[in-house]
C-alpha cells in the first residue's frame, strides 16, 4: 500500500455517510493526536504527524459533498485506468473551497500506512503515576544498568526472580542492566520494562524511569 | 439461578476457539476458563484445553487439582480420542483437558497438530477452547493456527502490544507457509521464520512482496489466505477511559499500519473480585457474578459467538 485513498486515511468504505464519516474523524485524530498508547507504542513520531495531516486533509475533502463528489470522480477514474496514485485534493483552510477547481494536482504526500516500522522509537509517553516509594530502599541520582543491578542485590532478588515477577524477558532485563540499549526494542518499551522492573524491586517507577532514560542512548 | 441463558442468533455449530497473546501473566488463562464457563452456560457443551506447555495452570483457574493425564500424554500416546482425557469441572457441561505442570515442551511427535486437531473436531461437544501459553513457539503458533477463531489477549502496557504484535506476525506467516499452493513460496516464507532474515519481515506487505517475488498471481491467494483466518483482539485489565479505548485504537493501527488483518472483540475491565476469587480457587462468573467483569465476559461471549458483530473498528 505505497499509497492509500482519504477513505484508507479514516479507515471507512467508500460508500459511508457523514455520521459514520465524523465518527471515523473523531477517531482518526485522537488516535495520532491524542496520548493514545497504541499509536505511539508502534508508530513514531513524525508518522502520527504525518497521519494526523492526512487525516484533516481526508476530512476536510469527504465532509463536504462537492469536494467529495470531485474526489470520487478522480477515484473511480484512477479504477478505471488500473490503479496509479491515489488523488489528493487539499483544500485550503478547510472552509468551502471550490470543489472541481481544486481538484486539478494531486500531490504526491505518500502516507506512512502500512509502512514497515514496528520498533521504532516514540516520542516521550506520560509518565504513569507512581505509587509511594517504600522508604528502605532510595533510587540513587544516577540511575544506570549498575544502579539497577545493585538495588536487585539489596532487594536479594536474582534476575530470573525479576523475570518472574515483572514478566519482562530476562534478556531485556540484563541488557538494562549492562547499559546495552541497543538490544532493546526501543525507547517506549524500555520505559515499560523500566517500570515494571521497579515495580517488583519495590522502589519509585518514575525516579528509575526518568533516571535511566536520562543516559538512553538506544532506539 | 437458571441452568442456561438464551443462545444468541445467527451462533453456529461446532468452534473450536484459542486463547492467545504472546505475553503472560494477561489473564490468558482466567479468560479461556471464564469463556468456557458462559459458553457452557449459553447451553453449549464445551472443552477446555490447556495447551500452554510447560506453563500449564488452567485447571487452578478452575479450583481443580491437575488432572492425572494431560494433553502431552495424549499427544505422546499416540492415540486419536481425546474424550477419555476431558475431565469433568465443578460445572455442567464443561469438562477440561489439562496440562502438566511438572514438564516442559521437549519434543512433541511429528504430526502432532494434524492429530490433535482432528481429535478436537471429532469431541462430541460444541465449543473447544484452547488456552495458550506466551511467547511465539512454533507449538504455541500452530495450535493457534489450527483454530476458527483465534482470540488474542493484550493489557494496556507497552510490552503487551508488542508481543501481540510479534505473535500476529507469527501466525500470519506460518499460515501462508502452510497454505500458500507454492513449494518454492512456502520455501521463501519458511526461511522468514527464524533467524536473522524473520526481522526483515515485519508487516503484511513485505510477506506478500516476498510472495509477489516468485509469483505475482499468487497475491491474491495469500490475501485471501489471511482473510480467513478470524484474528480477535480482545483486551484485559482495563482500568479507566484511555484504557477502554486501547483495544479500538490498537486494532486500527494494526490493521492500517501492518496490514494485520484483525477485529476486535472488546474489553474485560480489571476487578479486584477476579483475583479474590482466583485465590480462592473459584470462577469469578460464579461467585462475583454481578461484578464488572463477568457482566463484561458475558457481553463478550455474545459478540464472540455472533462474528458479524466483531470489528467495529475505523
Amino acid at each position: 500500500m505505497k499509497n492509500s485513498t482519504y477513505y484508507e486515511v479514516l479507515g471507512v468504505a467508500p460508500h459511508v455517510g457523514l455520521g459514520q464519516l465524523q465518527a471515523a474523524y473523531r477517531f482518526s485524530k485522537a488516535l495520532y493526536a491524542g496520548e493514545s498508547m497504541a499509536s505511539y507504542g508502534l508508530l513514531d513520531g513524525a508518522e502520527r504527524a504525518q497521519m494526523l495531516a492526512l487525516v484533516e486533509e481526508a476530512y476536510g475533502v469527504l465532509a463536504d459533498a462537492n469536494s467529495r463528489r470531485a474526489y470520487d470522480i478522480q477515484l473511480h477514474a484512477r479504477e478505471a485506468l488500473g490503479g496509479g496514485q491515489a488523488p489528493r485534493m487539499p483544500k485550503a483552510g478547510g472552509g468551502t473551497a471550490p470543489a472541481a477547481q481544486t481538484a486539478a494536482a494531486p500531490s504526491r504526500a505518500e502516507s506512512p500506512l502500512a509502512k514497515p516500522a514496528v520498533s521504532v522509537p516514540a516520542p516521550s509517553p506520560p509518565p504513569a503515576a507512581p505509587p509511594p516509594p517504600e522508604p528502605v530502599l532510595h533510587v540513587p541520582g544516577i540511575v544506570n544498568g549498575a544502579a539497577l543491578r545493585a538495588l536487585r542485590e539489596h532487594r536479594n532478588l536474582s534476575i530470573d526472580q525479576i523475570a518472574a515477577l515483572s514478566k519482562v524477558g530476562g534478556r531485556f532485563l540484563r541488557a538494562l542492566e549492562e547499559d546495552r540499549h541497543e538490544v532493546l526494542p526501543g525507547r517506549v518499551f524500555a520505559r515499560g520494562f523500566l517500570i515494571e522492573y521497579a515495580r517488583a524491586l519495590r522502589v519509585s517507577e518514575s525516579e528509575v524511569v526518568e533516571r535511566y532514560l536520562r543516559n538512553w542512548t538506544g532506539r | 439461578m437458571k441452568d442456561t441463558e438464551a443462545l444468541p442468533e445467527g451462533a453456529q455449530r461446532f468452534e473450536l476457539w484459542a486463547v492467545g497473546g504472546g505475553k503472560g501473566g494477561t489473564g490468558k488463562s482466567a479468560l479461556s476458563a471464564s469463556l468456557g464457563f458462559q459458553l457452557s452456560r449459553l447451553g453449549k457443551r464445551v472443552v477446555l484445553v490447556d495447551a500452554d506447555f510447560g506453563g500449564a495452570n488452567l485447571h487452578t483457574c478452575l479450583g481443580l487439582p491437575a488432572p492425572p493425564r494431560s494433553l502431552l500424554d495424549f499427544l505422546r500416546e499416540g492415540g486419536s480420542i481425546i474424550d477419555e482425557f476431558a475431565v469433568p469441572t465443578p460445572y455442567p457441561n464443561l469438562r477440561l483437558v489439562g496440562g502438566r505442570v511438572d514438564e516442559g515442551v521437549s519434543t512433541l511427535p511429528a504430526g502432532w497438530a494434524a492429530r490433535l486437531a482432528t481429535a478436537i473436531r471429532a469431541l462430541p461437544v460444541d465449543v473447544v477452547i484452547l488456552d495458550l501459553g506466551a511467547g511465539v513457539a512454533p507449538e504455541t503458533v500452530e495450535a493457534m493456527n489450527l483454530a476458527d477463531l483465534k482470540i488474542l489477549v493484550a493489557v494496556p502496557e507497552p510490552s503487551s502490544i508488542e508481543n501481540v504484535t510479534s505473535l500476529l506476525r507469527s501466525l500470519c506467516l506460518q499460515r501462508l507457509t502452510q497454505r500458500l499452493p507454492s513449494h518454492e513460496a512456502r520455501r521463501r516464507l519458511l526461511a522468514l521464520q527464524s533467524g536473522q532474515a524473520a526481522s526483515r519481515v515485519r508487516v503484511v506487505a513485505d510477506m506478500l512482496n516476498e510472495v509477489e517475488a516468485i509469483d505475482p498471481k499468487l497475491v491474491g491467494a495469500a490475501r485471501a489466505i489471511l482473510e480467513e483466518m478470524a484474528l480477535t483482539l480482545v483486551t484485559n485489565q482495563v482500568r479507566d477511559e484511555p484504557d477502554r479505548k486501547f483495544g479500538a485504537q490498537m486494532t486500527a493501527v494494526i490493521r492500517r499500519h501492518f496490514g494485520l488483518p484483525l477485529a476486535y472483540a472488546g474489553f474485560v475491565h480489571h476487578d479486584d473480585a477476579v483475583w479474590r476469587t482466583l485465590r480462592r480457587g473459584k470462577l469469578f462468573m460464579v461467585d462475583a457474578s454481578r461484578s464488572r467483569a463477568a457482566e463484561d465476559v458475558r457481553r463478550l461471549t455474545r459478540g464472540l459467538l455472533r462474528r458479524a458483530d466483531l470489528s467495529p473498528v475505523f
